[in-house]
């Protein structure tokens, strides 16, 4: 055998890191005021600024803290742990240095383009389509880097880390192309390809997933190398790892659906989704399982070593979440939680818990042995775990909660059948339960400085291992497999085999949901009075994406009692048919407004969107009043109507010349009636016009009319 | 050091088998005890709508069985408790090789006891207040499942605690650094996952060697794959059961029946309280009607009719204080327009929110101060209505005329 002498390289997982620790603060911290500011509206500095209201920075916190934070932290174990593991440095410096450089200039353009207000609407896939074509690249760069060093290893067969790894960059892949599938209107403007329920479908095919094999199966994969590597203990069983591995990728792909129970999807949608929820508990333990089995013989060192404590928990808390996850998903139990702080408690545990606490414990490990050093203080880490558990507590019960008082206040009715709360009744109960959440996420965020200060000190104490050298013998070409191998040990010696394997049993469950919602027409009835919006109303919409309103409201009444009496009829599947993208929100910290068109007058909008609290006294909305001011964008009306029929709504022909004029009209309509009726002096160009045109249409195509005397 | 082994065997073994008979009786003892309260409860809650009134089993009645009757297993767990300890204590006194440290320990888990059982004897005062209150919202709920969950806790401990004085642990010879001790949980926990002693586990070696990672070759835990099994059998039977045998309520069947559930339900209680006022037999309330009436007005009505109820020059619902009325004045008019609103001129309907009752008593309040003008009232909107004048609605609407027609007649 002849033995080859190589070097790792310890730069890039060192930039990684230092990314992950930055934007994770920085994610974090945005995290903790959109927190407060539900609390104190004041926080929106909306009076000032467009740029920092709730709508606006919360998409901002999600993708900093999924793409950036997490994103990094994946990079970091994957360009440490890959090459350790196949024996071999990764493939391409270059492609190693665009592919850090790309992602983090991606996670600029995201943080300014959010704030700015361009967004496509649909939740931890908000970026435009520039930035999406941008991922996609950066991503490939990344696959073909990590292709290259698994193709050019010394390891014949790939240890179960890199499985994981493998089947989240293949199907990260398929969800980020699939799901962004926009039709371009501008640079930096695009609507969804997809409309309605359709729409819906795949957004929470890719969001349930995006959770999945971006904050899951890759984390698992750091688990694999990291938590046995730091307990110095043998996985526990092989066997395991293969069970849950191919089950867990299959089972995952399908339950996008139960994060639509009771909403206008297809009744068998949903029930897949919640049956498939269920068969994932136990892959998804497995995982947790050989963890934590794994430390079996080394629980003397977990009571010591801050690093195994950070894992033990980190395990822990995934596998609650996953066990409350398919709990979520039974329909009983959903009617709770769906748009219910109950969700963000969930979300919570796994990425404080789960995601934070696995980054938090492989970064003590694994800057010391970047510098060459011991950590600075043991003490400090232990602190941090400490702050850092107590962090999640104080964060995750009052969600709790909250959650089960405003189940309780919505569906209360009185003996007479009135409903007994009103939504700000609701509102004003929770708002303390939101002020200790916040409280808790700030005790969680200074665990996180604690530890930047901790790994800068160790950082300076050593000295960096730019490169480690290492030897390996080259794999023999002519290998034969010993008879006693197990079948699956060929297709971890084939990593092209399974990658499309992979691919296939990922792909499965998503054309099994896709395809009959897409095509069959009965899954979504249509309904003869469902109109596309008019020009005004289109660009209302533009707006209400652009201010991110689903953050907060949903439009989509559930089949429930307390919903129809509060709301209004609850939503058919036909009403969203010209929705590109669709808007049902996934959380109600404002009231459902799928029927709010005609409830109120036009100029209780006017006021409510000026100062909320006049009209709605103890709202937590931020005011508007840039769209008083800013004018409607009618030079993008053409491309928009343009691009709207390209995707199948009916406009009529060269609807595009006139559609200013008919824009016009209606504004004029608007601004002349509130100043005939109410005093109201405005400008008919102003968005807020606009806006109101459109919260006046909605839901009103087939609002039954409660006045009998009509 | 054979002889010794196989000693230690034995009496782990024989350990173990009275433990377990131990855990057994307890348990069986606990069940049996729980049983009649299982029966009972569900007994009470299947036919729970058909109770007489006044026999109201709330979730705090049971809970509080619970806790007292819970006290029973406490009190003679922590006598076995006691007792064994003294036991232990006074073979403590004679053995010359025992140290300060565990005695004192000893009596300071007494001195804890005494304490539990001080308190525990407290327990059945707390749950005085219970009111049928809602769950979570009530503090005796939580008190009292807080109770409950305390009292199990010591009645492991002491259980836990009497084992081990009865039978006080072999000191084993340190053979590894993995020694653990043994409890029944552990016995429990290496069953139930049929682990292989560490020590064993160079026989489970794959051989494979990542980056020094090795990889055992344990077999899954057995309740692992029943579990996965079991979870399939329910993914199935879920879908069959609502797409193929259709023997369950979809969401919009259940939306059905919880509504003729609901209408039901409120047709009685309607029924029961006489309220059955609607627009064409309100009549004008007292004086105690019209204060309800205003306290409903400040909580509803003031966002866009104004304080006063003459609404500001700009605002957004019309002035309700001069003799102006878009959709008549009437006493019937004012009710019909609250209960049904008027959704494409922005006022929104009502009868979701405010009972038959309260609409008449706001809308009596609101009649009482037609004609109050106070400063800053929003201009007239409508048409002047007299009352006894008819036609009265601007509107247009026939049958708001006759109503109102009608009403005027009800006035006077």
């Amino acid at each position: 055998m002849n033995q080859q002498t190589f070097h790792y390289d310890n730069k890039l997982p060192k930039y990684f890191a230092i990314a992950c620790i930055f934007w994770g603060t920085v994610g974090m911290l945005l995290g903790v005021i959109a927190a407060f500011q539900l609390a104190f509206p004041v926080l929106n500095f909306s009076e000032f600024m467009p740029y920092l209201t709730f709508g606006r920075l919360r998409p901002v916190h999600t993708n900093a803290v999924i793409f950036a934070f997490v994103g990094n932290g994946i990079f970091t174990g994957v360009y440490y742990a890959i090459p350790r593991l196949l024996k071999t440095p990764m493939w391409n410096k270059t492609l190693g240095n665009i592919h850090f450089w790309g992602w983090q200039f991606i996670i600029v353009c995201a943080a300014v383009s959010l704030l700015m207000g361009f967004t496509t609407g649909k939740e931890y896939a908000e970026l435009e389509w520039p930035i999406d074509i941008l991922i996609t690249l950066i991503w490939v760069v990344f696959g073909l880097n990590m292709f290259g060093t698994i193709l050019t290893r010394r390891e014949r067969h790939l240890y179960v880390a890199i499985w994981f790894f493998i089947a989240s960059w293949v199907t990260v892949a398929m969800l980020h192309i699939v799901n962004s599938m926009e039709f371009p209107v501008s640079f930096m403007k695009s609507y969804s390809w997809y409309a309605g329920v359709q729409d819906a479908l795949v957004q929470w095919w890719y969001g349930h997933n995006a959770v999945a094999f971006f904050l899951t199966t890759p984390y698992l994969g750091l688990m694999y190398y990291f938590l046995p590597k730091a307990a110095d203990r043998p996985v526990y069983s092989y066997r395991l790892s293969i069970v849950h591995f191919w089950s867990l990728i299959f089972l995952y792909i399908w339950a996008g659906p139960h994060h639509l129970l009771y909403t206008a999807l297809p009744d068998w949608a949903q029930s897949v989704g919640t049956a498939f929820s269920i068969m994932l508990i136990l892959p998804s333990w497995g995982g947790m399982l050989n963890g934590l089995f794994t430390l079996r013989g080394a629980w003397d060192k977990v009571r010591e070593d801050p690093v195994l404590k950070f894992f033990v928990v980190a395990v822990t808390c995934y596998g609650m979440a996953t066990f409350e996850g398919p709990m979520l998903s039974l329909k009983n139990v959903n009617a709770i939680s769906h748009y219910s702080d109950w969700t963000i408690a969930h979300v919570h545990i796994g990425a404080l818990g789960w995601n934070g606490f696995l980054t938090f414990g492989m970064m003590y490990w694994l800057i010391p042995k970047l510098f060459n050093t011991k950590l600075y203080s043991r003490k400090l880490a232990s602190t941090h775990f400490w702050i850092g558990t107590l962090g999640i507590l104080l964060y995750a019960i009052p969600m709790y909660w909250s959650a089960f008082r405003s189940y309780f206040m919505m569906s209360a009715f009185t003996p007479e059948g009135q409903l007994q709360y009103e939504f700000i009744d609701v509102v004003q109960t929770v708002i303390p339960f939101y002020i200790m959440r916040a409280i808790g996420g700030t005790i969680y965020l200074t665990g996180v400085l604690l530890m930047c200060y901790n790994l800068i000190k160790t950082a300076k104490t050593g000295e960096f291992v730019a490169t480690e050298e290492a030897t390996a013998p080259a794999l023999a070409k002519d290998y034969k497999a010993p008879a006693n191998s197990i079948w699956h040990s060929l297709i971890e010696r084939k990593p092209i085999m399974l990658l499309i394997l992979s691919l296939v049993v990922v792909g499965i469950g998503g054309l099994v949901e896709m395809i009959p919602t897409f095509l069959v027409k009965e899954n979504i009835p249509s309904i003869a009075s469902v109109k596309p919006y008019t020009p005004l109303e289109l660009q209302g919409r533009d707006l209400y994406i652009k201010e991110g309103c689903y953050n907060c409201h949903s439009q989509m009444i559930r089949p429930f009692r307390y919903e129809v009496a509060r709301y209004g009829e609850y939503s058919k599947a036909g009403e969203f048919v010209y929705d590109h993208p669709f808007q049902w929100g996934s959380k109600r910290t404002g009231p459902d407004l799928a029927r709010i068109g005609g409830k109120y007058g036009d100029s209780w909008h006017f006021n409510h969107m000026l100062d909320p609290t006049s009209m709605s006294p103890g709202s937590i909305m931020p005011s508007y009043p840039a769209m008083y001011e800013d004018v409607i964008d009618k030079a993008s009306t053409n491309s928009k109507i343009h691009a709207m029929r390209q995707m199948g709504v009916p406009y009529p022909a060269n609807y595009e010349a006139i559609a200013n004029q008919d824009l016009e009209k209606q504004a004029n309509g608007i601004a002349s009636k509130l100043l005939i009726e109410n005093k109201i002096k405005i400008s008919s160009d102003k968005e807020i016009i606009a806006l109101i045109a459109y919260l006046q249409r909605i839901g009103t195509d087939i609002k039954l009319q409660p006045n009998p005397s009509k | 050091m054979k002889e010794f082994r196989t000693f230690h065997l034995m009496t782990t073994k024989k350990y173990k088998t009275k433990m377990l008979n131990l855990n057994k009786k307890t348990a069986f003892v606990f069940f049996a005890l729980l049983t009649p309260v299982t029966v009972w409860a569900q007994s009470t809650a299947a036919p729970a709508p058909a109770a007489a009134p006044g026999l109201s089993i709330d979730i705090n009645s049971v809970l509080l069985f619970f806790a007292v009757l819970m006290l029973l297993p406490v009190y003679y767990t922590g006598k076995t408790f006691l007792f064994s300890a003294k036991y232990f204590i006074n073979k403590k006194k004679n053995d010359t090789t025992s140290n300060g440290k565990i005695i004192s320990s000893i009596v300071i888990m007494l001195c804890f006891s005494q304490l539990v059982f001080s308190q525990a004897t407290i327990t059945p005062t707390a749950p005085a207040f219970v009111e049928p209150v809602s769950l979570l919202k009530n503090w005796v709920t939580v008190v009292l499942v807080i109770i409950i969950v305390l009292e199990f806790t010591f009645i492991i401990y002491f259980a836990r605690q009497t084992g081990g004085f009865l039978f006080p642990k072999v000191k084993k010879v340190a053979s590894t650094r993995h020694d653990v001790e043994t409890n029944w949980f552990k016995t429990f926990w290496e069953k139930i996952n049929n682990f292989k002693p560490v020590g064993e586990e160079d026989t489970l070696d794959t051989g494979h060697n990542y980056d020094g990672i090795r990889e055992l070759d344990n077999i899954t835990p057995p309740w692992f794959v029943a579990g996965f099994v079991l979870s399939i059998l329910f993914a199935i039977s879920y879908l069959y059961i609502y797409h193929v045998a259709k023997s369950a309520p979809l969401p919009k069947e259940e939306y059905a029946i919880e509504m003729a559930k609901a209408d039901a339900e409120k047709a009685k209680q309607l029924a029961l309280q006489g309220s059955t006022v609607d627009e064409n037999t309100v009549v004008m309330l007292g004086a105690s009607d019209i204060a309800n009436g205003k306290a409903i007005f400040t909580e509803k009505c003031v966002a866009c009719h104004g304080p006063s109820g003459g609404s500001m020059p700009g605002g957004v619902g019309p002035n309700l204080t001069d003799d102006h009325w878009i959709h008549g004045g009437s006493i019937a008019s004012i009710f019909k327009t609250i209960k049904y609103g008027w959704p494409e001129k922005g006022m929104i309907s009502w009868k979701d929110q405010l009972t038959p009752n309260q609409i008449a008593q706001l809308s009596s309040f609101i009649r009482s101060i037609a004609g109050s003008n106070p400063p800053g009232a929003k201009e007239p909107q409508g048409d002047i209505w007299v009352e006894g004048l008819a036609p009265s609605d601007s509107s247009k609407d026939s049958s708001t005329k006759s109503i109102s027609k009608d009403s005027v007649k009800v006035i006077k």
